[in-house]
């Protein structure tokens, strides 16, 4: 860069940036920069780190042939890159879900910051406390989803037997995926939403009454397009938080299991890296997903960019 | 809308200003954070000390005050020398004391499990113990119970001394077992006299919903699993630990009984129970007559004055096994003070802080000449506790990580590897033989690679 | 004299008007009844005995009623001293949070300079790396510049988050620009229309992040747990943990700490509410 040639919109640009940048230097991408130098290197943290160059990639995305069969060298690691994924699925529809929700936590009725702040409660409260909440609500036996199921089946006259949930691989993963549904309906998007709802101005509703848009015509020509930006920012965020999700769960909650089924990639760096002394293994896994989140990402922000409206 | 406030505040400022004030500005701002943070820099205040010593373990409100008492009194007989005690709170332990390791700042003493400790030990982080004994003869190795050292040799090499430690033995409800007109347990049960009872002890509502289950135990490890597996006779490596050999008709019985258990019977809590600790919970709330567990739970179940409870040995199988289970003291291979770090650790792991943690009903004697104390194995504060002895004489069968563990194998690599195949044999989707053999092939790929390591 | 007409639109009008107002209402009532069952939860074993925690059915009204569990939380762990600390803390990563997010935010959505996409996206993909693979090199980090066990670990390296700068420079990008635009007429610098015109019209945006900054900061218990050794400096969560043995659970404790700890949250999200309803207070009916 030609410094004297900076127009000096760039130069306060710099000096806006300034600040942040430095410390993004210093605390954020060196830390990651490490990290990569990590992912070529075998570390079992008490004895000093040895380099392996590609080793721990090839371990973790290759392949080998057994018995005439290609089989992966690490066919966990992709069991649970498909349990990350499918929990993934369910971000969608709580976008949609707090947006919903935001619409309607944005009227002028009395009372809207105490339900404001009920539904945000969830992501508020002790998460341990939430996830054994959860767990007995989940309990095959007495817990009140099945037994909610079971009085509805009373109800229509078919007896009904709801799902083994959190002990059951089958269902395990939906289990987390409603749970995260309901604590993320009134949380960050909804409050994210409701700003954004805030700063449309009232004027653009006026003009689209006048111009006689009901008011289904009226969310998508004015409200939608002014809350893209946002939109698009949760969509971003969720996609990149997303991938790293399912710890927290798999942590507290399920133990990963079971066999495995609510284990995500997340927890699987966590392990490598602290219980199984393997922290160059855990950080090459980072870095696939890295990977895997910036092409995902670049896609996104060419794409969806398009259609945001600022 | 908001154009008043602009007009008022505008006043012609000149445009070029604006950079240099804000790079003035982010300075000023930069300086006054790490001004404010200057006061509080690391380190300790005070005179300097000759040696500093840092001791670390995970803390619990109880006992940090005792484990500080003792850095107290250890000061008091070596002047000169200053300690400090890290407690470490909750479930980051693990994570905290490896990031120290990473970073370089490991504390000089700290309290290992054993399961650890091949790892530790053979990758050179923490320190040998033989050559200090051999050099203090006034330390009485043999007042160690024999099993606890075994569990913290590796090689032929001691690491670590034990500050607490446990077997497994069966807690049962008298209240329950009166109910239902129940014998309480002997030492001559066996697996029909344990599934008999728990039968009787099982109570279901109108629903066939368990309100009470006939026992509970853990299973979310590897030895909760290789208790039943060892007791009838199945073996998890060959005896040169060279392969694991799991998949034996005798391990196949073991987990099927099991199974059978939570699942044909109904008298155990199911799979996903097994999680979250809830398991000794129910014990507490009387939900379950019996339970499986060592002593660390005597400390929380005295904290339920409905709860009328005593313990008995394990029922038996072909054999009779159950864990012991220890976290022990070992000292840091980085630590520049050797001598001063050993003389702490004898502190720590000597009759002091042993009757302590007896007393309090986290641990049972680990030391021979304190197995008879004012609190064990009879402590008048607790007169229901009339057979607390069966920890200690199960200590002749009680098989430690070490002894089932191959060397080259991290303890929850392999506990996760059992648990996962093993699930699956539990919900269904794979029957014990082929879960078994599953075990067996996973683990020796480990050894394999171990071995070309 | 108005007309039947406009009396009939009117009063439909209003009907819609009340209808609506009830579909919401139900809507966020039978919501609300299920999202308040965890804290009620949360508050009912906090004042429970150990051992009716898990009874069955469970227990919805403590009896007997413990209330010494929350003396008890308060003195067993130095929990003031914790407050202190977490209070100091999260106030100085908040503010700084805030401030350099903003800053950088307004340079990424309004100014133009070379390499302005592609920084920003490189700070985006610092957000895509975890945490877990991190936190060692921070800390040998640390450990080199000498600030392990010191509040400077625990405030600075927390204020420089991607996530701020993204979600300000949105709503940046998304205000209108002719106000920008009528100041830069007047003669206004860059920072002046940063501090007057961007700023005041972003409330809402700010107090979120504002929300949300805080909330993190006030909530970490894997860092402080990390870097900090002195009983002197920990924060709240790390006390809360304390509760949380090797094998057993206090839950009556834990519970009532952690309503403890909750209570500055729901505070905080309460006053930030204030910023909200300016909006609303500026224009008339909302129409969807």
């Amino acid at each position: 860069m030609r410094l004297p040639h900076l127009s000096h919109e760039a130069r306060t640009a710099y000096a806006f940036l300034l600040p942040n940048f430095l410390g993004f230097l210093l605390f954020t991408s060196l830390p990651v920069l490490a990290s990569l130098g990590l992912s070529f290197m075998e570390w079992d943290i008490l004895t000093p780190p040895r380099f392996i160059g590609l080793d721990n990639f090839v371990r973790l995305l290759g392949f080998h042939t057994a018995q005439g069969r290609w089989v992966p060298n690490d066919p966990q690691f992709w069991y649970y890159v498909w349990n990350t994924i499918y929990l993934l699925v369910g971000i969608p529809i709580g976008i949609f879900g707090s947006l919903g929700l935001a619409i309607v936590m944005n009227q002028k009725i009395p009372g809207m910051v105490f339900f404001r702040t009920i539904f945000f409660l969830p992501t508020i409260c002790s998460g341990v406390a939430v996830f054994l909440l959860w767990k007995w609500l989940y309990n095959p036996d007495f817990g009140l989803i099945n037994t909610g199921i079971a009085r509805f089946g009373d109800l229509i006259g078919v007896p009904l037997k709801g799902p083994n949930w959190l002990s059951s691989v089958a269902w395990a993963k939906l289990a987390l995926v409603l749970m995260n549904f309901w604590i993320g309906l009134g949380g960050y998007n909804a409050v994210l939403y409701l700003a954004a709802l805030q700063e449309i101005p009232q004027q653009l509703y006026e003009a689209a009454q006048i111009d006689g848009a009901n008011a289904w015509q009226r969310f998508w020509t004015v409200t939608w397009p002014m809350i893209s930006p946002t939109t698009f920012f949760i969509a971003i965020m969720g996609v990149i938080i997303g991938f790293q999700g399912g710890f927290m769960a798999a942590y507290v909650m399920t133990g990963g299991g079971p066999a495995g089924s609510t284990t995500t990639i997340e927890y699987y760096i966590y392990n490598n890296a602290y219980r199984w002394f393997q922290m160059g293994y855990a950080a090459s896994i980072a870095w696939v997903l890295f990977i895997v989140v910036f092409v995902i990402t670049l896609i996104n922000w060419r794409y969806g960019g398009r259609s945001v409206h600022y | 809308m908001n154009g008043l406030n602009i007009r008022m505040g505008i006043s012609g400022r000149s445009a070029g200003s604006s950079a240099g004030r804000w790079a003035a500005w982010s300075a000023v701002v930069v300086l006054v954070l790490a001004a404010s943070g200057c006061g509080q820099g690391g380190g300790s205040s005070g005179k300097p000390a000759a040696v500093k010593l840092v001791y670390m373990a995970p803390g619990f409100p109880l006992y940090d005050q005792v484990r500080i008492e003792q850095g107290k009194r250890f000061e008091q007989a070596h002047p000169g020398i200053r300690t400090q005690f890290q407690a470490v709170a909750g479930q980051g332990y693990r994570e905290k004391l490896l990031t120290q390791f990473a970073g370089g700042s490991a504390p000089d003493v700290f309290f290992i499990r054993d399961f650890d400790l091949p790892q530790f030990a053979q990758k050179g982080a923490i320190l040998p113990l033989d050559p200090l004994i051999t050099n203090d003869p006034a330390f009485q190795r043999d007042d160690i119970y024999p099993q606890l050292l075994d569990a913290y040799t590796f090689g032929e090499t001691l690491y670590a001394l034990p500050g607490s430690s446990s077997t497994r033995v069966l807690y049962y409800n008298k209240r329950l077992f009166d109910e239902a007109g129940v014998a309480y347990p002997t030492a001559e049960w066996t697996w029909r006299e344990f599934l008999d009872a728990a039968k009787r002890l099982t109570k279901r509502d109108e629903r066939g919903i368990v309100a009470q289950y006939g026992a509970s135990f853990y299973l979310d490890s590897a030895d909760g699993w290789l208790i039943w597996i060892l007791q009838n006779g199945g073996s998890l490596f060959d005896a040169g630990k060279t392969r694991c050999i799991i998949n034996s008709s005798e391990s196949r019985e073991a987990i099927e009984f099991v199974k059978a258990l939570s699942q044909e019977h109904k008298v155990v809590p199911g799979l996903m129970d097994q999680l979250n600790q809830d398991n000794y919970q129910l014990f507490l709330s009387q939900r379950a007559a019996m339970f499986i567990g060592g002593r660390w739970y005597t400390l929380n179940f005295r904290t339920a004055s409905a709860l009328a409870w005593d313990v008995a040995p394990l029922p038996s199988g072909e054999h009779r096994a159950t864990p012991l289970d220890s976290h022990g003291w070992a000292i840091s291979a980085h630590t520049k003070h050797p001598q001063e770090a050993w003389e702490l650790v004898k502190q720590l792991v000597g009759p002091d802080g042993v009757r302590f943690v007896i007393e309090v009903g986290d641990s049972m004697p680990t030391l021979r000449s304190i197995a008879q104390s004012p609190y064990f194995p009879v402590d008048e504060r607790y007169p229901q506790e009339q057979h607390n002895q069966v920890f200690l004489d199960a200590i002749e069968y009680a098989f430690s990580p070490k002894q089932i563990m191959h060397p080259q194998i991290e303890w929850y690599q392999m506990s996760s590897i059992i648990n996962t195949e093993i699930d699956k044999f539990l919900i269904g989707q794979l029957s014990a033989e082929r879960a078994l053999q599953a075990v067996e092939d996973r683990l020796n790929v480990l050894i394999d690679e171990a071995g070309g390591a | 004299m108005a007309d039947l007409s406009t009396i009939d639109r009117q009063a439909s009008r209003a009907r819609i008007r009340m209808m609506s107002a009830i579909a919401c209402y139900t809507i966020l009532i039978i919501g609300g009844l299920s999202m308040i069952i965890p804290f009620l939860w949360m508050l009912s074993t906090s004042l429970k005995d150990a051992s009716a925690v898990f009874t069955l059915p469970p227990q919805w009204v403590p009896e007997p009623v413990v209330w010494s569990n929350y003396v008890t939380a308060w003195k067993v762990v130095p929990f003031g001293r914790f407050y202190l600390n977490s209070i100091f803390v999260t106030l100085c990563v908040t503010v700084g949070q805030v401030f350099t997010s903003s800053l950088s935010a307004y340079a990424f959505a309004r100014l133009r300079f070379p390499g302005r996409d592609r920084l920003f996206f490189l700070y985006l993909a610092t957000m895509m790396i975890p945490s877990s693979v991190t936190m060692i090199p921070v800390f040998i980090l640390l450990k080199m510049i000498g600030w392990i066990d010191s509040y400077k670990a625990l405030i600075v390296p927390a204020i420089f988050s991607a996530y701020g700068t993204f979600m300000l420079r949105q709503f940046f990008m998304s205000l209108p620009r002719d106000l920008e635009d009528a100041a830069k007429i007047d003669g206004c610098g860059f920072l002046g229309i940063y501090w007057r015109v961007v700023l005041p019209l972003s409330k809402p945006a700010l107090a979120t992040l504002t929300t949300f900054t805080f909330m993190a900061a006030w909530g970490n218990f894997m860092w402080p747990l990390i870097v900090i050794n002195s009983m002197d400096k920990m924060t709240l969560p790390v006390g809360l943990s304390s509760f949380q043995g090797l094998y057993t659970t206090d839950w009556p404790l834990l519970m009532a700490g952690s309503v403890m700890v909750m209570v500055p949250l729901i505070v905080l999200f309460v006053f930030n509410q204030r910023f909200f309803t300016e909006g609303i207070k500026l224009s008339g009916m909302h129409g969807i």
